[in-house]
């Protein structure tokens, strides 16, 4: 020991080491904010080093012994990362799923559920407490409770499914430690917990949510209340009289008889000034139109190059990494059956067998309304006023636990209507407010079985086998195409609709009276459908399903999607049938088109309206470039992007003044082209602070130069040299982490198209799972694509393997295994769960 | 071998923990190893910082030169402006730690020592002052 050493105060010396070890070790445990306990994080053993995932070596199959297997399920995961899961009976094969899944998703899975269950706060704490709030409210924990008790008692083969499906995941689950739990639990640091049926419940309701709710009456209830109802049918059609509509026939009309039980008569409520929405849930957006859609056609084998039909099928969602999506094989005895899942159901959603295969794109029929209700609160369980008598509502004790802090605890009310999900504030016209109780009814709230219907879609045969499937399915209501290896095709809007009469159910109703709640539902026999249809296909794109409403029959609040995407994929179809049988490659390109009708049917007249306008030399440069477009959507046109930001300031410009964003829904794009086409037959609405027709050439000038100025400013800022952005570089598409985590998502991708092109991409929205199938030689032949990879983990090279081709347009071809087992050559890894004796 | 080869030897000891091992453990056996490889002195401390600093960045910088993916996404999030940065960090504060815990232990020991000899010393003073001629 030095003599330097000696002469320290050496207690001091101990004391401040002992200090700061102490001090930097207690730094490394503890969260910091948003920042993990660093010791555990960064640590090589336990940390984020751990998910660098290597690609998968070596074939020696990784087996696992485990208990409650009836035998044993064999995966073998191909190279694009695809499991096979091959078992002896349907419970292992829903364990086999249940295991390959998680394996890959499983913090996706458990992230998805707790949003629908407003569990979010146990996980990221109380900046997510109003999200559950809502959640809670929604009433989906009770809908999913009621689901799988109607399952148990009414369909048990199904529930030991999803008990099947649990077991697989939580074998998974068990099978981890800390150190190998998924990176985002890390981050976040959660741990999984173990999968249950009612989870599986939970995220059904989530879909059906996500494809049927919006809360659009709330904006069309205060329009009502500064324009009339001949205006807001103008304005606002429920059926369009243009575009292609899915069937070229009627439906087959309800009788007399059949619409005895048709009572559903509320009238609209008036109010004394509008609702406030600054209030609206936040977790749902105020409309959908234009954005959630999808396409799907299918052409008969008669009308085909070699002879089998073909069917294409792209869902337009919110694009996340994870994906959605999650492509599988799935065999056992009387079932092979390849294509989507969702992480977390058991079965396959889109896809195809050896016989058979099925699209679906969403129906965008109305089933959520809302009514306000009259409460009087004097007593513990409030009474609300209904049919002149008050009756006694119930109250559901929910607990919100959240992370650091103490649980919160909430009450929902619930009618006979549903639960009370929503109070607005009503602004009176006289200056004063008051709050108004909004009750839900929602066919998402009644149980049902869409786990047996996809169950026999999986096994179906023939169309036909299809179809009966397909007769007990409830929600989300979906347009299915259908088509079988005999070469039948068909088409049915299958779902639980209620009958309706015009307009009802856009608006809010009154809760105090009787009438207007719909019980009786539109009959199966009754629902837009076609079977072999003469023409020779079926195409769907959201759109109407028929050219007039059929009684009973109502969008509602929802609307339709942009028609013009369908009417695009039906001119493309019929377009290439008169030259010649339609080839399978023709069928793949048209997913890709970019073609905008909107632009073709509207940049003419708006040209005309701005010849004579005094240009500068850029905007002479952009006007020329315009003149010269061939209106397609392409990633790099800059024609396209000064279209596209040319139609939208116009768009606003023209509602803007007379339907403010803050309290109404303006008309749709579709809506204003036909009126702007029709202008020359006087139609043009006079409205007030809506421009007179006859400004609306001056409106265009306007707006152009503003167009211009906006995309220079936008390349400015960029410190880009070209004069105007392209397309792809103005607009682009991100697809962010399901948790919005930047870095773990991908941001503005270079894409073409937009909401009314087939290829409907738009900013964080578009074709989710790219799919076409056919037959060739008898053999099932598919190709499909989804933006992101099979893996939910960030470390995988199975990640975002898919983009690139995604982004271009190519497809894959799936490793369907028809006979035999996945060949070596295709081979990832081999998985063998065992049964444990 | 000379203190040295006995510092590197437990500087390799304590990269070697810090891969297998979860951090904590790996801080408990470089402290329980320092005081036998280990001497204190008053320049030893910052000479094992910074190669053992070296050592761990060596380390985890083999580690990402095979995958780093996410390391790029986690450096994405917390805006670091390149993932190297995150085996800086980590080498940074494993070095921090594992130092600081093998220097309180060295501390312990001494400060064991002192006090042994500060009894011993009472206890010949006290001898001697027993046996002193009076």
């Amino acid at each position: 020991m030095s003599e330097r050493l000696e002469k320290r105060p050496y207690l001091l010396r101990i004391l401040g080491t002992w200090g700061v070890f102490l001090l930097v070790a207690v730094l490394l445990s503890v969260r910091l904010g948003p920042v993990p306990p660093l010791g555990e994080f960064l640590s090589p053993r336990t940390g984020y080093l751990r998910n660098e995932l290597s690609p998968a070596k070596g074939k020696k199959p990784n087996q696992l012994k485990v208990a409650g297997l009836r035998s044993a399920i064999n995966i073998s995961i191909d190279t694009r990362g695809v499991p096979h899961v091959v078992a002896d009976n349907d419970l292992d094969l829903a364990f086999g799923q249940g295991f390959a899944t998680a394996r890959d998703r499983l913090w996706q899975m458990e992230l998805q559920t707790a949003a629908t269950a407003g569990r979010v706060s146990e996980i990221l704490g109380a900046k997510a407490i109003n999200f559950d709030i809502e959640q809670r409210r929604f009433g989906f924990l009770a809908a999913a409770e009621a689901e799988i008790d109607f399952l148990k008692k009414n369909d048990p083969s199904q529930h030991e499914i999803l008990v099947a499906y649990a077991e697989g995941v939580n074998t998974y689950i068990q099978s981890l430690t800390p150190a190998t739990y998924p990176i985002e639990y890390k981050l976040l640091g959660s741990q999984p917990e173990p999968w249950t049926p009612l989870k599986s419940a939970l995220f059904h309701k989530q879909m059906t949510w996500t494809l049927t709710g919006s809360l659009d009456d709330f904006k069309f209830t205060n329009t009502l209340q500064k324009f009339s109802m001949a205006e807001i049918e103008n304005l606002f059609p429920e059926f369009y009289s243009a575009g292609e509509p899915i069937l070229d026939k009627n439906v087959v009309q309800m009788s007399t008889a059949e619409l005895q039980g048709f009572s559903s008569a509320a009238a609209p409520l008036q109010l004394d000034g509008l609702l406030n929405l600054s209030d609206a849930p936040r977790s749902k957006k105020s409309s959908t139109s234009g954005t959630h859609g999808s396409n799907n056609w299918v052409v008969d084998g008669t009308h085909t190059t070699h002879g089998y039909p073909v069917l294409a099928n792209d869902p337009h969602l919110d694009l996340k990494l994870p994906s959605i999506w999650y492509e599988i094989q799935l065999t056992a005895p009387g079932v092979n059956v390849y294509g989507v899942s969702l992480p977390g159901l058991p079965h396959v959603i889109i896809g195809f067998n050896e016989n058979v295969s099925w699209g679906i794109t969403n129906a965008g029929v109305d089933v959520l309304d809302w009514f306000a209700m009259k409460f009087d609160k004097s007593k513990p369980a409030p009474r609300y006023l209904h049919g002149g008598q008050w009756k006694t509502s119930q109250i559901r004790k929910e607990t919100i636990k959240v992370k650091g802090e103490l649980p919160r605890l909430i009450d929902v009310v619930q009618t006979h209507i549903g639960p009370v999900a929503v109070e607005l504030e009503l602004e009176k016209k006289n200056g004063g407010t008051s709050t108004l109780p909004l009750a839900m009814k929602w066919t998402g709230h009644s149980p049902s079985n869409e786990f047996k219907v996809f169950h026999n879609l999986n096994r179906a045969r023939t169309v036909r086998e299809m179809k009966n499937a397909l007769r007990s399915y409830e929600a989300p209501g979906q347009n299915f195409v259908l088509s079988d290896k005999t070469g039948s095709i068909g088409y049915i809007q299958a779902g639980r609709y209620p009958l309706r009469k015009p307009n009802h159910g856009r608006f809010v109703l009154d809760g105090t009276v009787a009438a207007g709640e719909w019980n009786e539902f539109i009959p199966f026999t009754h629902l837009p459908q076609s079977w072999s249809p003469e023409r020779g296909f079926l195409a769907t794109a959201n759109q109407q399903p028929t050219r007039n409403q059929p009684i009973g029959y109502a969008s509602g609040d929802w609307g339709f999607t942009s028609y013009l995407r369908g009417t695009r994929i039906h001119e493309s179809i019929a377009g290439l049938l008169e030259k010649s049988p339609l080839t399978i490659g023709a069928l793949m390109q048209l997913q890709n088109d970019v073609l905008d009708l909107r632009a073709k049917n509207l940049l003419p007249l708006f040209l005309n309206w701005t010849a004579e306008q005094k240009r500068s030399a850029n905007e002479e440069k952009a006007f020329q470039l315009l003149k010269n477009w061939n209106y397609e959507l392409s990633s790099n046109s800059v024609a396209a992007a000064i279209w596209s930001i040319w139609w939208d300031v116009f768009h606003d410009s023209v509602w803007e003044k007379a339907f403010p964003q803050t309290h109404f829904r303006s008309p749709s794009e579709d809506r204003t082209m036909e009126l702007l086409l029709e202008s020359s037959t006087g139609e043009w609405p006079d409205i007030h602070n809506v421009p007179k027709f006859s400004v609306l050439p001056q409106l265009a000038a306007t707006t152009f130069s503003r167009t211009i100025e906006t995309l220079q400013l936008f390349n400015r800022k960029k410190g880009s040299a070209s004069e105007y952005p392209a397309w792809g570089e103005l607009r682009g598409t991100s697809i962010p982490h399901l948790a919005n985590l930047s870095g773990f998502g991908l941001e503005k991708l270079p894409t073409g198209g937009s909401g009314n092109t087939v290829n409907a991409l738009t900013e964080k929205h578009g074709p989710s799972w790219r799919m076409v199938v056919t037959w060739v030689d008898a053999q099932t032949k598919a190709w499909g694509i989804y933006p992101g990879g099979q893996s939910g983990h960030v470390g995988s090279d199975l990640y975002a393997n898919m983009k690139d081709q995604w982004l271009k347009g190519e497809l894959d071809e799936l490793f369907f295994v028809q006979q035999g087992t996945l060949k070596e050559t295709l081979t990832r890894e081999r998985i063998v769960l065992e049964k444990k004796q | 071998m000379n203190h040295l080869m006995r510092e590197f030897a437990w500087i390799l000891l304590s990269t070697l923990c810090l891969a297998l091992l979860p951090w904590w453990q790996c801080v408990i056996i470089s402290a329980v190893t320092a005081p036998v490889l280990l001497r204190l002195t008053e320049r030893g401390f910052k000479r094992r910082l910074v190669f053992l600093f070296i050592s761990c960045m060596i380390m985890l910088i083999s580690f990402h030169s095979s995958r780093s993916a996410v390391s790029t996404a986690i450096s994405k999030l917390f805006k670091l402006p390149h993932f190297s940065i995150l085996a800086i960090l980590s080498a940074g504060c494993f070095s921090l730690v594992i130092a600081l815990a093998a220097e309180s232990v060295l501390w312990a020991k001494y400060s064991f020592r002192k006090l042994g000899q500060k009894v011993n010393l009472r206890t010949k003073q006290k001898t001697f002052a027993r046996s002193a001629p009076k």
